[in-house]
């Protein structure tokens, strides 16, 4: 019992003194002058927009002047590279996610960064699962139905994907893997052409961001036959996943979260998580995020790796070409 | 009618006082925004979207449609007076409109678009307010096979756009084309033209060709003229349009709205393909089709039409179907997400205050638009008389802060210079800028939707004739390239008869 | 009497064009070919180069049967002036902030103008530098620094 106390009390003063130093430079007032959040793509996107929900509600909540400041290009390469070579003092965050921190570094040989040395991760912020959808007259009403109509007449299914090297192609190879079946993938500039295509059933299936598939599936133009996650998803309580349709342990998110270059004072990335996390469980914050998950640094850095090793295994047998 | 008291309960959302100031605060912030190059209603609408969370949701839509709309009204300020296209549509504005400035028709020819604007934009919420699902269902139907069908006649068309030597416009066409591929290939992933720089991975930025080719060398051009010739003008005419003025942009008008109208309804295609499509037709039309790069102001009137009834008929895939048409229309369909509204088809329905509101509130908009920008016209018509070695410093204050701020960095303002070299050059050997910026605006959607067409085809070509859409474009082309042949070759056999007969 | 080779305006633009297409198709000579059916990335970019030499090699071979010259004098002082007043732009923006850039650009600009008045310009500057910082710094909230010293970054 003494023994446990002492232990319990050791373990305290470690963990003071390794935070004074932190708490000292905490305390000293951070942050004392804007905070920029680098968004690595250009104004107005799905990343964007959760950067600015989060940095309105730092602004207003903490009385921090939280700027957000788009610096796009390369896939999101770019803004990532620049919050590498900033000042590691805590005034330089940036919204990272999959794309970038998992998937670049099996896609580009020469990337600039390397995403677990040059970053701490200080929160997630959002995850998203994938949509697979067809046209809401496709005969194809299961994921049964699909490695069916695959089986039948193979490299004859078209599948839509909203880009080269996104998640959403990353996850259809996925599958074709997983479920030994071979279809063509068509690749589209985002979803503006993408969505007629799959509606109208020139395109056989579409596998996107269950975002941007919602407002389609909820007009009853697209039918939802499965979504990527473990569990399904509160909006729809009826599509089953692909786990769940015969392909046990098949799962693919796609997630958003906030990084700070590497090197940044323990006591400040404490702060930032704290702070975020609370504002994530604001509740109109939660509406619009789907965010149920809010992680510490050291879970947020496990996610990276897996889905690092994951997507590796998938973009070297896809035989996807790296630029 | 049933559209008509959905127009009165519009009406009644949009003419109330609070959504009334909200349309004039977003046509306004649009019009300021517009003259700005490179900054545009995407950067402002994602700045303001935050402050949007407040609001209920029809003010906020009304007055982020605001912006958009408003920049395509501003956007042609600044092409017309110094030649920097301040928006993406209006570098065709630039073509005519700018050389009405130099002869002091700056007056007139701002009128004519802020009068052509507004045209095309009530007509076109006409449409969208009568016609919107079914034109909606329409645009559906429009596949890969559809759309290169629709390029390759817009760029068979682009001959036209040459004044002088057709060889060096087709040449400079094919420039354009080049440009355009620079970066990811949508296809394959793989980078193209991008030597390395990662920035050049997302292609070049319009903006940056624009002012670059357009504003830069022209500034060069004017420093470099031997004798002291002053760059505009001296006397400015009149502001307003004459009669005549007012007869010849009529009909180009109306055809650059219904030009306008047919393009923005199509997802994927932006604004400066119905301006460029405009102007390119009402050159094919006219008399004397020499005077257009001469300040022709039916080059003005017919694309500022064309762009503005674009600007609205942009909303009808957003609106009716739930499909994004463009960057900016993503913007609102996530503001409306945010404001716990699921976009889509049953949008007009359920909500039927929202959707009919916010088209009430683009007729409302347009009104103010022009009530806003004539009187203006005076004072930014004042500015052709500022002494140029003030002036042109000043363009490129904005040119090059416009082209910084688009990723906040200095590549882009490196590219622009580099552009603009090649601009300067290329004008003094006589080659068109018009037709690159042609070539660089068509040829991704061109290469894309042939490559796309063929792999969902399986590589058979017969995709582009059997579906009747594709099938009707391509006539229509083979029909313009025999009309363009044909006297060509008559003029020959006359030739050979009169040598024979000599 | 017929202009040289380097003042004959049509033989400089088939020149000019010849060189994008051969260069065009050069770079693009390492993207994959593919086939008509399914063309490669390499497809495009080599069918418009040589298309772009075809035509270049037209326009030389006119230019030297028309020989028009090139109209005016080179402007090559302003050119150059501008660009590296518009390059100097850029990279100052992201050392020292958005005041010293555009002092520079606006100086280095107007010593491009045949009329270059030292007050003129420096109330010029003034302007716009105030200009701008209100128009994009406050009144669009851009995240630029009026000052800004960090060469290290």
């Amino acid at each position: 019992m003494n023994r446990r106390i002492a232990r319990a009390a050791t373990a305290a003063l470690a963990t003071l003194a390794f935070a004074i130093p932190g708490l000292a430079f905490a305390q000293a007032g951070y942050p004392d002058k804007p905070v920029r959040l680098i968004v690595p793509f250009p104004p107005g996107g799905g990343t964007d927009i959760i950067s600015r929900i989060v940095a309105d509600k730092l602004s207003t909540t903490l009385g921090w002047k939280v700027v957000v400041e788009n610096k796009a290009g390369a896939g999101g390469t770019l803004g990532l590279d620049a919050a590498a070579k900033s000042k590691a003092d805590g005034y330089t965050l940036v919204m990272a996610q999959t794309s970038n921190l998992s998937i670049a570094p099996s896609l580009m040989p020469g990337l600039p960064y390397d995403p677990v040395k040059n970053f701490t991760p200080v929160t997630l912020v959002d995850a998203a699962p994938l949509a697979i959808t067809v046209g809401a007259s496709s005969p194809i009403k299961s994921m049964a139905d699909l490695v069916a109509a695959a089986k039948a007449a193979p490299g004859k299914l078209l599948f839509a994907s909203p880009g080269n090297s996104t998640v959403a192609h990353l996850t259809g190879e996925y599958f074709q893997k997983v479920a030994g079946i071979k279809y063509t993938h068509v690749p589209y500039k985002g979803t503006a052409q993408a969505l007629p295509d799959v509606i109208s059933g020139r395109a056989s299936f579409y596998v996107a961001s269950l975002e941007s598939a919602m407002p389609q599936v909820k007009a009853g133009q697209l039918r939802a036959i499965a979504v990527t996650s473990a569990k399904r998803v509160a909006q729809w309580p009826d599509v089953p996943t692909v786990a769940e349709s015969g392909y046990p342990g098949f799962e693919a998110i796609t997630w958003f979260g906030i990084a700070v270059p590497a090197g940044t004072p323990d006591a400040i990335v404490a702060r930032l998580n704290a702070e975020i996390t609370k504002v994530l469980a604001m509740p109109d914050v939660k509406e619009r995020l789907g965010g149920e998950l809010t992680t510490g640094p050291a879970a947020f850095t496990a996610l990276i790796k897996s889905d690092h090793d994951k997507w590796a295994g998938v973009i070297k047998e896809a035989g996807i070409k790296t630029q | 009618m049933d559209v008509l008291s959905n127009l009165a309960l519009g009406f009644g959302v949009a003419l109330t006082l609070k959504n009334l100031a909200y349309c004039f605060l977003g046509v306004f912030l649009g019009t300021l925004i517009g003259v700005l190059p490179g900054i545009g209603p995407l950067v402002t609408i994602a700045m303001l979207l935050p402050i949007t969370f407040g609001l209920d949701p029809v003010s906020s839509l009304i007055m982020l449609a605001g912006i958009f709309y408003g920049a395509q009204y501003g956007g042609s300020t600044t092409a017309i007076l110094v030649n920097m296209p301040g928006e993406v549509s209006s570098a065709v504005t630039a073509i005519d409109g700018y050389q009405m400035a130099r002869q002091g028709r700056a007056g007139p020819a701002l009128a004519t678009a802020a009068m052509a604007s507004f045209v095309g934009g009530i007509l076109s919420t006409l449409i969208v307010a009568f016609f919107g699902p079914l034109v909606g269902r329409w645009a559906l139907e429009f596949g890969a096979a559809e759309y290169f069908s629709l390029m390759l006649m817009g760029l068979v068309f682009s001959a036209v756009l040459s004044h002088g030597d057709l060889v060096k416009a087709l040449a400079m066409v094919v420039i354009g084309l080049l440009l355009g591929i620079v970066g990811t290939d949508v296809t394959s992933g793989l980078p193209r033209f991008s030597f390395g720089i990662p920035e050049l991975l997302d292609g070049v930025g319009f903006t940056v060709v624009a002012v670059g080719l357009f504003a830069v060398s022209e500034i060069v051009l004017n420093l470099a003229r031997n004798e002291k010739v002053e760059v505009f003008a001296k006397d400015v005419k009149n502001l307003m349009p004459t009669w005549a003025d007012m007869k010849a942009a009529a009909m180009p008008t109306l055809r650059g709205t219904a030009l306008g109208s047919f393009f923005g309804a199509l997802p994927g295609i932006t604004a400066s393909v119905a301006a460029f499509s405009a102007y390119m037709l009402e050159k094919k039309l006219a008399k004397d089709p020499s005077r257009f790069g001469h300040g022709a102001i039916e080059g003005v009137a017919a694309p500022e039409a064309a762009n503005n009834a674009a600007a609205q008929t942009h909303f009808i895939p957003t609106l009716t179907l739930g499909i994004p048409a463009s960057a900016v229309m993503a913007l609102m369909l996530g503001a409306l997400t945010m404001q716990g509204i699921q976009p889509g088809p049953q949008v007009m329905t359920s909500k039927p205050e929202l959707f009919w509101g916010l088209v009430a509130s683009m007729f409302v908009g347009n009104v103010l638009l022009l009530v806003l920008n004539l009187p203006l016209v005076g004072l930014w018509a004042r500015l052709t008389q500022v002494p140029y070695r003030w002036l042109f410093p000043a363009i490129l204050v904005f040119a090059c802060v416009g082209n910084f701020s688009l990723n906040n960095s200095a590549m882009d303002v490196y590219l622009c210079a580099a552009i603009g070299v090649l601009g300067y050059v290329f004008a003094k050997l006589d080659c068109q800028p018009a037709p690159l910026i042609l070539g660089y605006v068509l040829g991704p959607m061109l290469e894309e939707n042939l490559r796309r067409a063929l792999l969902m085809s399986d590589g058979s070509f017969a995709v582009f004739v059997t579906r009747p859409i594709s099938l009707a474009f391509l006539v229509v082309t083979a029909l313009i390239l025999l009309a363009m042949v044909l006297p060509g070759l008559r003029r020959r056999r006359e030739l050979a008869v009169e040598e024979a007969a000599g | 009497m017929k202009p040289g080779l380097l003042d004959n305006r049509d033989f400089l633009a088939g020149l000019l064009f010849v060189a994008f297409g051969a260069g065009g198709f050069w770079v693009a000579l390492s993207y994959p070919f593919g086939s008509v059916q399914q063309m490669g990335p390499g497809f495009f970019p080599r069918a418009l180069g040589a298309i772009l030499v075809g035509f270049g090699l037209v326009t030389m071979v006119r230019g030297l049967r028309s020989g028009v010259r090139v109209e005016g004098a080179w402007g090559w002082f302003p050119l150059a002036m501008l660009t590296v007043a518009i390059v100097a732009f850029g990279y100052l923006m992201e050392h020292v902030g958005l005041i010293p850039s555009l002092v520079v650009l606006v100086v280095a600009s107007a010593y491009a103008g045949k009329e270059f008045r030292g007050l003129e310009v420096a109330i010029l500057a003034a302007v716009m530098c105030a200009m701008a910082a209100g128009i994009f710094i406050w009144g669009l909230g851009l995240p630029y620094p009026l000052f800004a010293f960090e060469f290290g970054r």
